[in-house]
């Protein structure tokens, strides 16, 4: 006890630095998550206070929801793709961005930063304005040639509908890992790297070697960041499908959205926010529980080749 | 050295503008709307002390831009009252900011209707007109505009119906060049329009052959469920049922699987696909866009509501030869017109406002002939005071064109709550997939047995219907479905709901 | 710098041709925005994907201007950016650098709490916010909305400070611990001078985040409709049925303004090197 009460009074500036930022989120990020968890038991559509307990009946529908578990695969294969495409990019964009032998890099950076300050609304006309314009040329040129029957309609496709978001996510977002990217690697002191060529290391040698070990801890973060991020996609995708065609580019973000916003012709809010919520409150236990067995997996592997090592030698 | 002293002295500057700009915002009085003049002469009575009114919408667009200016006309018959006008960017973000304005008592003195009429009752949000209302005032509107769960509540009258019913919501647009360019021309010179669904396939076909990729036939999106749900809408007139109500309403079933229309329409849709008439986008459309394409003639009709007119004459105003035509008809004839329910009320009072007088005297405003003659004159919308939209009050062609095509196929429908009022209690949870997606995914082919689906809709639309019934009667209500069946019911006519003895 | 071979500069040359042509169809609907809110409605909608106006309708400024109410609803928003992004970058640096660099007693139970609600779901209502900031007597006030949008920027930032001070090496704060320095001095003359990369970009992000933040302001400011913000003010264009795109590019290419200087200002914050400041 008197060990613990020491430490803490050797440790008070600590304390002093991370108390406010932790007081903000206890207020407004914890409290309302526990909130929510209270909502999931209950039928409420979002007026007043909760009356109608329904314990963990939402959470049982959910499970054998289909519509959910399609929204689940859309997400998983939208985030899938999108991080490691959209960081490798990313991280290339930020490197040659960080050259000193190129000119004009403040254009340049502020080009890849744009669509970031765009509106998605905006990006939504554009798309489809260029699918409809350009896309008639490519297709009717396709068509001259005999590989196509009709024009392909990109969006309205289920086939071609995910693939088309994906790459509208990957462009409208990657600025904010090139940004983080670039900032890291300031962080590097370029004595490394002279010293390094010195040594007679190549471009990708010192990319490797030097660049990658120094900006990791900054990069697990942006990987984290993205990575939940793109499972909370929800924007682009209404904006350019609405979740469509028939749920094919559906998201658990679009999904959850229908619940909780659901208007009838009447005007009649159907908006189940208990449900909407134990639907995200799910999909959140989920993405847990798959990081963690991924984590556990990474460490097992981890021990199994020290221990390997260990009895090798 | 210097640059850190130039970005210190940036950032001080920024900060102190800032909190300039903070303890003025803070504390600073509400701002005056823009462009309220004040009464110049000198009036003979001293004005009753200024009062100013909240008013929230969510249309914004022209008819936006239409209150401002009846608030500002308000404004100069009663110089003591500014009503203003704040305006909310869609539904959804009206309904929440409404909800919480209400729990936090800065609830608006008057509003549109976000939510549904019954869910304001419930929630005690609104306040009866009947203080200030006289016979006389009711009896200027036509029968059936006042009616139970709709604006009017346990006899007291919370709202007036300002649109005119009953219509039909959907009409067709013709683009009169592509028609002439494909020869659908008859005897007379003029163009013909599909009167039949048969028509509306067979002349899509023609003129996408005329058009050899520069133009089709029809325009359809399927990005929004919504607008898929009115090709369903279409089976009324072969005496199908449809929204609100989307059961039999002579037997209390769902006849999506049995009652031929349906199927005809669904092979309506596909064939029209199959012949290649659509528009390759349908997945880019939506009923926000739909008219812009439309104006460049992509295609050469669209199916949507009257409301485009005014688009194209605002943004494409170079557009003009178009024609709007009454939705088409069954192969076999007419066996249906299109059934409406009672007009909802659109303005209300506030029950928390401080000013009821004040805001009584803006709701009159809306109800007054000058107001109606201005809106239809306008285009935004056509009156509830039918001798108001004659085509020659009505200045655009279009918009008269608009009014004839929503006026010839609809009539009013049985309306269970006119009989019991407690069936507007009974509100079955939505079916997933509903209509419109369900269309959607026939449409693409995501769905391949349409007749299962069908099928399976009716069977879990019937299970809603029937377990929304159960939960009321379990709170004590005496509904049942018998509330629900007109067996008099004759499509082609108005129906008039009477009250139960 | 070594003389470079006349092929090493063709291949720079071709390179940066090719960045740039890549680049303009990167920043494409950017710029289409830009052209739009040039045009007149009727050649907005038919003019496809053209770029060029056909007559510069700059009158759309003045109306987007003053339709949008940007005067008033400007002073809004730059208080409300600036304040929520100073509280940003102050709180998080601080609660970032002390949870990298010591280990003291809760803080795995600090790092836990955070890092669970990074995968949960801040829930879809903002009701238990609003009752929140009810109780504390702050509705239809800035603040709220200043208190609101940094405490739910608290999360991502702080660990992104955490992340980047474990990168920074040790060797300047050891030898100032040797001189006796506490540990505040070390956070305000050591650490925070060389994080600069990282307040910079966190400081853009919240302004952009703030700049266009929408909900919050609203739904905090219902009785008071004169402190609402640009984005509230911009949605004026929006309606049910149809929405007046050329108005609404122009207010939004105004609301951009502030962005794009703040953007090229805090640059080279996060671009200019820091190993300068290591050796000073």
């Amino acid at each position: 006890m008197h060990n613990l009460w020491s430490s803490i009074r050797k440790h008070i500036w600590s304390y002093a630095f991370v108390m406010p930022m932790f007081v903000l989120f206890l207020g407004f990020t914890f409290y309302p998550l526990l909130a929510s968890v209270r909502y999931t038991f209950y039928n409420w559509d979002g007026i007043g206070i909760p009356k109608d307990f329904v314990g963990f009946k939402h959470y049982i529908s959910i499970a054998q929801d289909p519509f959910f578990w399609n929204a689940f695969r859309n997400t998983f294969v939208y985030t899938i793709v999108l991080v490691p495409t959209q960081l490798t990019l990313a991280l290339g964009l930020a490197v040659i961005l960080n050259s000193n032998w190129l000119r004009a890099r403040s254009v340049f950076r502020f080009i890849f930063f744009s669509p970031i300050v765009t509106s998605s609304a905006v990006v939504g006309i554009v798309i489809s304005l260029a699918f409809t314009v350009v896309g008639d040329d490519i297709s009717k040129a396709l068509m001259g040639v005999g590989v196509l029957e009709r024009p392909i309609d990109w969006l309205g496709n289920p086939h071609t509908a995910l693939w088309v978001v994906i790459a509208v996510g990957i462009w409208i977002s990657l600025g904010y890992p090139l940004i983080y990217f670039l900032a890291a690697l300031q962080s590097i002191e370029p004595e490394l790297y002279d010293a390094a060529r010195v040594d007679g290391a190549g471009p990708f040698s010192l990319f490797w070697r030097i660049t990658i070990p120094l900006i990791r801890p900054v990069g697990l973060v942006v990987l984290l960041i993205t990575t939940l991020h793109s499972l909370r996609v929800f924007n682009i995708v209404q904006v350019m499908t609405m979740g469509g065609p028939y749920f094919a580019t559906d998201v658990v973000g679009t999904f959850i959205y229908r619940q909780a916003f659901y208007i009838d012709e009447a005007g009649d809010s159907e908006a189940r926010l208990g449900y909407a919520s134990a639907a995200a409150l799910f999909m959140g236990l989920l993405v847990m529980g798959i990081s963690l067995l991924q984590i556990a997996a990474v460490r097992h592997a981890a021990r199994q080749r020290s221990e390997n090592r260990i009895a090798q030698s | 050295m210097r640059s850190r002293f130039l970005r210190a002295g940036i950032l001080a500057i920024i900060i102190a503008s800032a909190m300039l700009t903070g303890c003025g915002a803070s504390t600073g009085t509400s701002a005056a709307p823009t462009a309220i003049s004040q009464p110049s002469a000198p009036t003979a009575t001293p004005l009753p002390e200024p009062v100013t009114i909240t008013f929230w919408e969510c249309w914004g667009g022209a008819t936006g831009d239409f209150m401002v200016e009846e608030a500002d006309r308000f404004h100069e018959q009663y110089p003591w009252i500014t009503v203003e006008v704040s305006h909310f960017s869609g539904r959804g973000a009206f309904r929440e900011a409404f909800a919480l304005a209400f729990e936090s008592e800065n609830a608006p003195d008057t509003f549109i209707r976000g939510h549904s009429f019954m869910q304001m009752i419930e929630n005690g949000w609104i306040q009866p007109l009947d203080p200030w209302l006289t016979p006389e005032w009711k009896a200027r509107f036509p029968e059936g505009a006042f009616s139970e769960t709709r604006n009017m509540w346990r006899g007291e009258t919370y709202s007036f119906t300002p649109f005119a019913a009953p219509g039909v919501s959907r009409v067709l647009y013709i683009n009169e060049d592509l028609f002439r360019e494909a020869g659908l021309v008859d005897a007379d010179g003029d163009i013909q329009t599909p009167e039949t669904w048969g028509d509306l396939r067979s002349m899509a076909a023609q003129i996408t052959e005329a058009g050899k990729g520069e133009f089709y036939g029809i325009g359809i999106g399927i990005k929004d469920p919504r607008p898929m749900v009115w090709w369903f809408d279409l089976a009324t007139l072969a005496g199908a049922p449809m929204t609100p109500y989307d059961y039999d309403l002579r037997t209390g079933k769902f006849v999506y699987s049995t009652h031929p229309a349906f199927a005809q329409i669904i092979e309506l849709l596909l064939g029209m696909k199959e012949d290649g008439s659509v528009y390759p986008h349908e997945g880019t459309i939506d009923d926000g866009n739909i008219y812009s394409f439309f104006g460049q003639a992509k295609f050469a009709m669209f199916m949507s509501g009257s409301y485009h007119a005014n688009n194209l004459s605002q943004d494409l105003p170079d557009f003009q030869n178009y024609r709007i035509v009454p939705v088409p008809v069954p192969d076999e004839g007419q066996t249906g017109e299109v059934p409406s329910t009672p007009g909802q009320g659109h303005f209300f009072i506030s029950a928390q406002s401080q000013h009821p007088d004040e805001a009584w005297l803006w709701i009159d405003w809306l109800a007054s002939r000058g107001f109606h003659e201005r809106l239809v004159s306008n285009g935004i919308g056509f009156s509830i005071f039918a001798d108001l939209n004659k085509p020659e009050s009505i200045p655009d062609v279009h918009q008269a064109q608009a009014y004839e095509a929503s006026a010839a196929h609809g009539v009013f429908g049985p309306f269970p709550p006119a009989r019991n009022p407690d069936t507007a209690l009974v509100r079955p949870e939505p079916v997933v997939p509903d209509v419109g997606d369900m269309l959607i995914g026939i449409y693409t082919g995501q769905i391949e047995d349409w007749q299962q689906a069908l099928v399976d809709l009716d069977a879990h639309k019937q299970a809603a219907l029937e377990a929304a019934i159960q939960e009321v009667r379990e709170d004590g209500v005496d509904v049942s479905i018998e509330d629900f069946i007109f067996l008099d019911w004759n499509p082609m006519e108005n129906y008039v709901t009477k009250p139960a003895e | 710098m070594r003389p470079l071979g006349k092929r090493r500069v063709f291949l720079r040359i071709a390179f940066h041709i090719a960045l740039a042509v890549s680049g303009f169809f990167y920043m494409y609907p950017f710029a289409w925005m830009l052209s739009g809110s040039l045009k007149s409605q009727p050649d907005l909608l038919g003019g496809g994907l053209n770029l060029w106006p056909q007559r510069l309708a700059w009158g759309n400024y003045a109306q987007a201007w003053q339709r949008a109410r940007f005067g008033i609803y400007f002073r809004n928003t730059v208080f409300v950016t600036v304040m929520t992004t100073l509280t940003v970058v102050v709180l998080t640096s601080l609660a970032g650098y002390a949870l990298a660099r010591n280990d003291f007693p809760g803080k795995k139970f600090v790092v836990g709490a955070i890092l669970v609600t990074m995968f949960l779901p801040r829930g879809y209502t903002v009701v238990p916010i609003f009752e929140l900031v009810k109780r504390l007597g702050l509705l239809n006030t800035l603040w709220a909305v200043v208190l609101v949008n940094a405490a739910t920027a608290m999360v991502f930032n702080t660990f992104l400070f955490v992340g980047y001070f474990a990168t920074l090496p040790r060797e300047l704060e050891e030898a100032a611990t040797i001189d006796g320095a506490s540990f505040p001095r070390i956070y305000w003359r050591i650490a925070l001078p060389l994080a600069k990369p990282m307040i910079g970009t966190v400081a853009l992000f919240e302004f952009i985040d703030n700049w266009n933040s929408f909900f919050i302001p609203l739904v905090f400011t219902l009785g008071r409709p004169d402190l609402r913000t640009v984005v509230v003010g911009m949605y004026a264009f929006v309606g049910q049925h149809s929405t007046d795109w050329t108005l609404m590019y122009a207010a939004a290419t105004m609301s951009l303004l502030p962005t794009m200087i703040v953007f090229f200002l805090l640059q080279r914050l996060f671009v200019e090197g820091v190993a300068g400041a290591i050796r000073g």
